[in-house]
């Protein structure tokens, strides 16, 4: 059943995403062909800075995009009248909120590649690719040389980053859902919920940080290997924000399966 | 026989207003029933709990004995009051999604009433009229193998003709050992149609019987009794 809700929800964001990505590519290479002929210098300059700053636009306007399709994607299909369809098929609504973090997740990540390949296609020399090449060797050796520690820190570092990014748009989903509360007002509801909700998180961290303070956590640290000492911190925020995915993701489920008030 | 949808002093409370009070309510198989009401008495409400669009502020609603969950979902085919139709879709897609997602649903069928309409399967939703697209749905909605039909309003937006076509719609298509809900305030359109009616009355049922029965024992038609029962 995920993977049918997933095949919809590609189908109906990627005709809004892959345009985007599309003119991101197209003005990198246009771009590009401006600095391969010094257009810069020549008379026909303003064609050339007009290029740049319509590429710079387009970046903007699709991480902005990113973001907004996320929000609106959960708001309208699941909550809105689209949402008399999607509740009545015969899924879980567990499996609507999987579905809808995974793809906005993939998005997420496909519009930085959109970015990174843009960036690539413009600075593109053999400079450019020698500097990478060297970077490359250069990583590597650093991970030869300090082996299973530094492999391990980055792994858990690449983990840390992609459960940020599930917990900031759990977050924002939890309360999109809390919004239910207030039916004449839900966007206000929504609006207000996210208050709350990052109220509570900023208090429970600052009781967290007063505790460990208190139980001087700090001096405990200082007595392990400073990698050892990391991999505990990491590993405590990764910690930490699986319990915060888990609360919204939970707070998400109970307002779309106890809650749900269709209009 | 067991019901195939039962409610249990079914009570739903929105902020100040009692959109269903106690509720008790039994819908045998193999029944067109007739759910009629003024606006605002509560047609809607009950078909969305029973769709689990609603929760219940107290009370029990069953549809074939599960409470709304999957299994329910897989028996009730639903034709809200407005479009759910998303509109980045095509004719293509929306059959493929309801393929997907419903053993029940017969593609063939779908896309031979389409045909009659004359609309084909690349059609955008998007560049259809109001009209057509009400169409579709009771289209998708009907060509559903389900034991449940709820349909709410679905003649109250269209012309006459289209009345017609939606009625027949609907009562060519249905599983003959299925019941079909049809909620209105049209009633004449519908009369000859039913077997059964509910009249919701404040969130209250006033009166649920057969046609026949209001026929013998009123001496009146459906439509006469509901003017009578709903007088200002």
């Amino acid at each position: 059943m995920l993977g049918k809700l997933l095949k919809y929800e590609l189908k109906a964001t990627s005709q809004i995403f892959l345009p985007f990505y599309a003119a991101i590519l197209i003005l990198g290479i246009l771009n590009k062909l401006f600095f391969a002929i010094n257009a810069f210098d020549s008379p026909a300059g303003w064609a050339a800075s007009i290029a740049l700053a319509i590429y710079m636009l387009v970046i903007v306007a699709t991480f902005v995009m990113t973001y907004v399709v996320m929000i609106q994607r959960f708001y309208k299909n699941l909550l809105g009248r689209e949402g008399y369809l999607m509740h009545t098929l015969p899924v879980k609504p567990s499996l609507h909120i999987v579905c809808k973090s995974l793809v906005s997740l993939l998005w997420t990540a496909g519009s930085v590649l959109a970015t990174v390949i843009s960036v690539f296609i413009m600075a593109s020399s053999r400079e450019f690719f020698q500097g990478v090449i060297s970077f490359f060797q250069w990583l590597a050796r650093l991970l030869e040389g300090y082996a299973p520690d530094t492999v391990l820190g980055i792994t858990e570092l690449v983990l840390l980053l992609i459960l940020n990014a599930f917990t900031s748009m759990l977050m924002i989903y939890a309360a999109i859902a809390l919004g239910q509360f207030l039916p004449n007002h839900r966007l206000l509801g929504a609006f207000g919920a996210y208050i709350v909700l990052s109220t509570v998180v900023q208090f429970l961290t600052s009781i967290l940080t007063l505790l460990f303070n208190a139980v001087k956590l700090h001096n405990w640290l200082s007595t392990l290997q400073p990698a050892a000492a990391v991999h505990v911190v990491l590993w405590g925020l990764i910690a930490g924000s699986l319990i915060l995915s888990a609360a919204y993701f939970c707070i998400t489920r109970y307002m779309l399966t106890r809650r749900l008030n269709l209009e | 026989m067991s019901a195939i949808l039962e409610c249990r002093a079914l009570t739903k409370r929105y902020p100040g207003v009692k959109a269903l009070d106690a509720v008790d309510l039994s819908i045998e198989p193999g029944r067109i029933v007739g759910l009629l009401g003024p606006n605002g008495s509560g047609k809607s409400t009950l078909i969305k709990l029973a769709c689990g669009l609603l929760v219940p502020t107290s009370g029990e609603i069953r549809i074939a004995g599960h409470t709304p969950g999957i299994e329910s979902k897989l028996a009730v085919s639903y034709l809200p009051d407005q479009s759910y139709l998303s509109d980045w879709m095509r004719v293509e897609d929306i059959l493929g999604l309801f393929t997907d997602f419903y053993p029940d649903f017969s593609r063939e069928k779908a896309l031979e009433m389409l045909q009659r309409l004359n609309i084909g399967p690349h059609s955008r939703l998007r560049s259809m009229s109001k009209g057509t697209k009400e169409k579709v749905q009771l289209i998708l909605v009907m060509s559903r193998e389900a034991q449940l039909y709820l349909l709410d309003e679905p003649i109250a937006g269209v012309d006459p003709a289209a009345r017609d076509y939606i009625l027949s719609t609907i009562i060519t298509n249905y599983n003959p050992t299925a019941s079909v809900v049809i909620s209105t305030h049209l009633i004449a359109d519908i009369e000859k149609v039913l077997d059964d009616v509910i009249f919701l009355s404040a969130g209250k049922v006033a009166l649920q019987a057969t046609v026949d029965q209001i026929r013998e024992e009123h001496g009146m038609s459906v439509d006469a009794l509901f003017r009578e029962v709903y007088k200002c």
